[in-house]
């Protein structure tokens, strides 16, 4: 093929691209291109669940974060069930649990010889678990040991006995680590560990580990639904019988049912109302249809950018975008609006046309908001910005390219409710008492509103958990003196001895701070490393003849020479009773992590000295992830804050300058409302302004500047605006404004921010035509003499 | 006094045992423990003086063979070992030992009801002379295993306790020279932070 036959081919194509049909077609070329590379990209991208990698920088310095997550993961996986009631239903409970799939371990009744082979093979090994008392006295001496093992001995109440004293003549076990674990009381008792709650209850504890294989929504859910059956099925046969359970995979599974119940049931909601609106608005099933189309292009075209520009996508960019680009389904509203108007003779296309100067304005100010998130620091946000941009420019091209092949049948007819928009109108072109009253009211309800709203960014003020789970949570932790509150340590070291060695450091800063009351507790591995055994075993070879010479003076003669055995890291993690640490301990090729889960209030004090804790010692991080998700959360609303009023000046400045400033004024007053309206609700609803709420402001932004544009731009006649704007606004809050009735916290905020931001924006936006009739009686004013 | 055979008395239960001995507000004595013990040659004897104020605690200080003194309160264990040492056992750090320490504060106290949620009450007698004895026996692990019977018998007051373990060893302490409800000294006050 010669040069010019390729030009010209070219050029052919470039025609008929530039024709109707043309451009269709080629448009759907893209659209086939783009969803063919989703189909392909996306099994293949990794989509992201986890929030932390929103954050830019790493959170904790000196422990990978990878590291972070995987113990996190197997922290979550624990179950602790606790039965109060006759020893049978514990036992029946049992059964049943054991026998369900989802558990990789279950523990429940202790087998009585593997408890006593146990016993006995910690008891050999006491000397691995001494405590930080213990071996302060041993470094005193043996005259500080003999005193306090004679002190003992004595007491009338401390029950040390022949047989204790002879095995253990330094009563090493009474103070070892293995019995003060720095937690309530758990004991061994007739075969169960049992505890007893804060009213001096009695409980049978059993521990269970989910499969990770179990961890997907749907397994959860049915094992979750197992163990309520089972719980069902002993409280039949022992109606006395209590009940608890704590584990992080209930929480998961509600959030799932709440989602499940968001999708389902007010997903389907929301398409009816959409369906009936549409119909209603426009007698045709088509707007919908249409409506539901250029979204589903947006959509990929967002994603693929996403994918394109990143390399990945994250699963929360993707919901918040979606609902971020669902203001294109107004471009629908409008041009179908502008259809219904058009006389007998204009052509579809002169329609599409007519329309295109109006939304590109809006579209390109959109764009210009929430563009100014590709400048967030971010990646969260800047993938947000990435994935509208691209998808509201995929929804505009889908509407003016489609479109007018795909209502050829859309006959024009007249406007429903004609009279009432013309009144409507007329309120605000009158321009006299009532457009001010509105905006005066709509003032008042935002500052009296915004005055009550705070700002809340603490993730358990954004999962609403359902109050049975808490109270069975406090039980448990009451039992166990262990809280779930996701606050620990984690020390790293190469060896397991160094980890351990760490681990030690690590538990004498937590004394101190234990003894300001600064913490309340901590769960500490009570094994000491390899090194400490061997400095122990000397300073107790040291201590024996001192206390052997004072029981002698006494009239006890004791053995001695007992060897103390090491004990490996490893070793001890095959005891059946010490299997349940292994939870706390993770053991890799060149790296041991251990996790000490710490008990204290949340204050400022305790959270700077435990941070402090964290950099004295080597290897070791703090790891808080409530407050770690609370901060981030806290930083992207202030980030979003602050882009949003960039934006919105921005873009007023602009257009004061380009269209004079009655035109930004007409911009300014609804925007503003619109905004400050959403928070005030909250306010007034008592629900505090956090990331979710930003993300509706953002959208009441865009939404505010197109409602401004089309009652601004004098091309169109205003009841037809007016009539889209209304329909707009209802399938907005038909379709968004729904998840004021979600069962998650967070979506709920985000969806009643967003109804009052969008029915204020609906109520502001007619302003322009008020001003313009302000300014047109000034001027005749001023022409009369 | 009345003829037995025309009135009859009133019966002795823990409860009505309970409601005499919680007239006792405060209480001090000089006591003296006897431990028999299987690996000891000989009994471990001790003696010195203890203060009890209802509510408050208990201090224990022993004088001979060596001094130890021991406050009790409801949070902690403080015991001052010769050589000038002090540990301390909170009721988190080490739950049995505290356990056992309360139990001392509730037997001398006579709170039953401390009492009735670990211990069977065996026997309960009344003897010639306003003397009443009460055995109890614990119910499950692992305080059986120290103390199998607790045998306790007094007065107004507690004046003696028999400790015996599952090995059947012995603990036997005596009070003398009781003095009740006298108003606790300034020592007593300060190492119960009254």
């Amino acid at each position: 093929m010669k040069r010019s036959d390729v030009v010209s081919v070219f050029k052919a194509a470039a025609a008929k691209l530039r024709t109707n049909s043309g451009a269709a077609w080629g448009w759907a070329g893209v659209v086939f291109v783009l969803f063919a590379f989703l189909l392909i990209a996306l099994p293949r991208v990794p989509v992201s669940s986890d929030v932390m990698e929103l954050i830019p920088e790493p959170a904790a310095g000196q422990v990978s974060r990878a590291e972070i997550r995987s113990l996190a993961s197997k922290m979550g996986r624990q179950v602790i069930f606790a039965v109060s009631g006759p020893e049978a239903a514990a036992e029946d409970f049992s059964n049943r649990l054991s026998k369900l799939p989802g558990f990789s371990s279950f523990s429940g009744r202790l087998d009585p010889v593997r408890t006593r082979d146990s016993a006995r093979f910690l008891f050999e090994h006491r000397a691995a678990f001494l405590s930080q008392q213990t071996r302060s006295r041993l470094e005193e001496g043996g005259g500080a040991q003999a005193a306090w093992v004679l002190s003992q001995l004595y007491a009338p109440l401390a029950g040390v006995s022949s047989s204790e004293l002879t095995r253990d003549p330094l009563l090493l076990m009474r103070t070892s680590n293995l019995i003060d674990r720095g937690e309530g009381g758990v004991r061994n008792s007739g075969g169960w560990l049992t505890g007893n709650d804060s009213e001096g209850r009695s409980w049978r504890i059993l521990h269970a580990e989910v499969d990770p294989a179990f961890t997907g929504a749907s397994e959860l859910s049915s094992l979750v639904g197992s163990i309520k059956e089972a719980e069902r099925q002993t409280r039949a046969l022992f109606p006395g019988a209590r009940f608890a359970a704590s584990g992080a995979v209930f929480y998961s599974d509600y959030a799932g049912s709440s989602a499940r119940h968001d999708v389902s049931k007010l997903g389907l909601i929301s398409l009816a109302l959409l369906l009936v609106l549409l119909i209603a608005a426009f007698r045709s099933v088509l707007p919908l249809a249409l409506c539901l189309a250029s979204i589903a292009v947006g959509a990929a075209a967002g994603a693929a950018a996403t994918i394109l520009v990143f390399g990945k996508i994250h699963l929360l960019t993707l919901v918040m975008s979606l609902s971020l680009i669902g203001i294109s389904a107004d471009y629908t509203t409008h041009y179908f609006t502008a259809r219904m108007k058009a006389g007998a003779g204009v052509s579809i296309y002169e329609t599409a046309r007519g329309l295109r100067p109006l939304l590109l304005q809006a579209l390109a100010t959109t764009c210009a908001a929430y563009a100014a998130f590709l400048f967030s620091p971010f990646p969260g946000l800047r993938q947000l910005g990435i994935f509208s941009v691209a998808g509201l420019c995929a929804s505009f091209v889908t509407v003016m390219v489609w479109y007018p092949g795909l209502t050829r049948r859309f006959r024009s007819r007249s406007l429903p409710f004609t009279g009432a928009l013309q009144r409507y109108i007329g309120l605000w072109r009158g321009g006299r008492l009532f457009p001010w009253a509105v905006l005066a009211l709509l003032a008042l309800f935002s500052v009296s509103g915004i005055i009550l709203a705070g700002t809340d960014d603490d993730i358990g003020a954004l999962q609403s958990s359902p109050p049975g789970l808490r109270a069975q949570e406090q039980v448990i932790a009451s039992i166990t003196g262990r809280d779930t509150s996701q606050r620990w340590f984690i020390v790293q070291g190469s060896t397991p001895d160094e980890a351990l060695d760490r681990k030690d450091l690590l538990q004498a800063g937590l004394v101190q701070l234990r003894a300001k009351g600064l913490i309340e507790g901590a769960t500490v591995v009570p094994l000491h490393s390899l090194r400490a055994q061997r400095e122990d075993a000397a300073l107790i070879e040291r201590a024996m003849p001192e206390v052997k010479r004072r029981l002698a003076q006494a009239g006890i003669s004791v053995r001695t020479g007992e060897r103390l055995h090491p004990l490996e890291l490893r070793t001890w993690l095959r005891d059946y009773l010490s299997r349940s640490w292994s939870g706390l301990i993770e053991g890799g090729v060149g790296r041991t992590a251990i996790l000490v889960p710490v008990q204290a209030g949340r204050n400022a004090k305790a959270d700077e000295a435990l941070a402090a804790l964290a950099g004295s010692v080597p290897g070791c991080a703090w790891v808080d992830r409530r407050s770690d998700f609370s901060q981030l959360f806290g930083e992207v609303r202030k980030s979003v804050t602050v882009t949003l009023a960039a934006a919105g000046t921005a873009i007023i400045l602009a257009y004061g300058f380009a269209c004079g400033p009655l035109r930004a004024l007409g911009l300014l007053i609804p925007c503003a409302l619109s905004i400050a309206s959403g928070i005030a609700a909250l306010g007034w609803a008592g629900l505090p302004v956090n990331i979710f709420s930003l993300f509706a402001l953002i959208l009441i932004l865009g939404i505010g500047i197109d409602y401004s544009l089309f009652f601004g731009s004098r091309q169109r006649d205003s009841e037809a605006t007016l009539f889209a704007v209304v329909t707009a606004m209802l399938t907005t809050v038909a379709s968004l404004g729904i998840l004021v009735f979600s069962r998650t916290a967070a979506v709920a905020n985000f969806g009643l921010a967003l109804t009052t931001g969008v029915f204020a924006a609906f109520l502001a936006s007619p302003v322009t035509l008020a001003l313009e009739a302000v300014l047109q009686r000034r001027r005749r004013q001023g022409r009369r003499p | 006094m009345c003829n037995p055979l025309l009135c009859r008395a009133e019966e002795l239960t823990l409860e009505s045992l309970s409601r005499r001995l919680s007239g006792v507000r405060t209480l001090t004595a000089d006591f003296t423990q006897n431990r028999r013990l299987r690996a000891a040659a000989r009994p471990l004897v001790s003696r010195g003086r203890v203060a009890v104020v209802q509510g408050a605690g208990v201090l224990w200080d022993q004088a001979s063979p060596f001094v130890t003194r021991t406050t009790v309160t409801r949070q902690k264990i403080t015991i001052e070992l010769e050589g000038g040492r002090t540990e301390v056992v909170t009721s988190k750090s080490n739950p049995r030992a505290f356990a056992f320490a309360s139990l001392m504060q509730s037997v001398l106290s006579g709170d039953a009801s401390a009492f009735k949620s670990q211990f069977d009450v065996k026997n309960l007698k009344e003897r010639p002379g306003g003397r009443w004895e009460l055995s109890l026996a614990a119910r499950a692990e692992p305080l059986s295993r120290m103390f199998s019977l607790v045998r306790i018998s007094g007065r107004e007051a507690v004046e003696s306790l028999e400790l015996r373990s599952a090995a059947k060893e012995v603990t036997r302490i005596d009070f003398r020279s009781l003095v009740l409800n006298e108003a606790p000294d300034e020592t007593v006050r300060r190492r119960l932070g009254l």
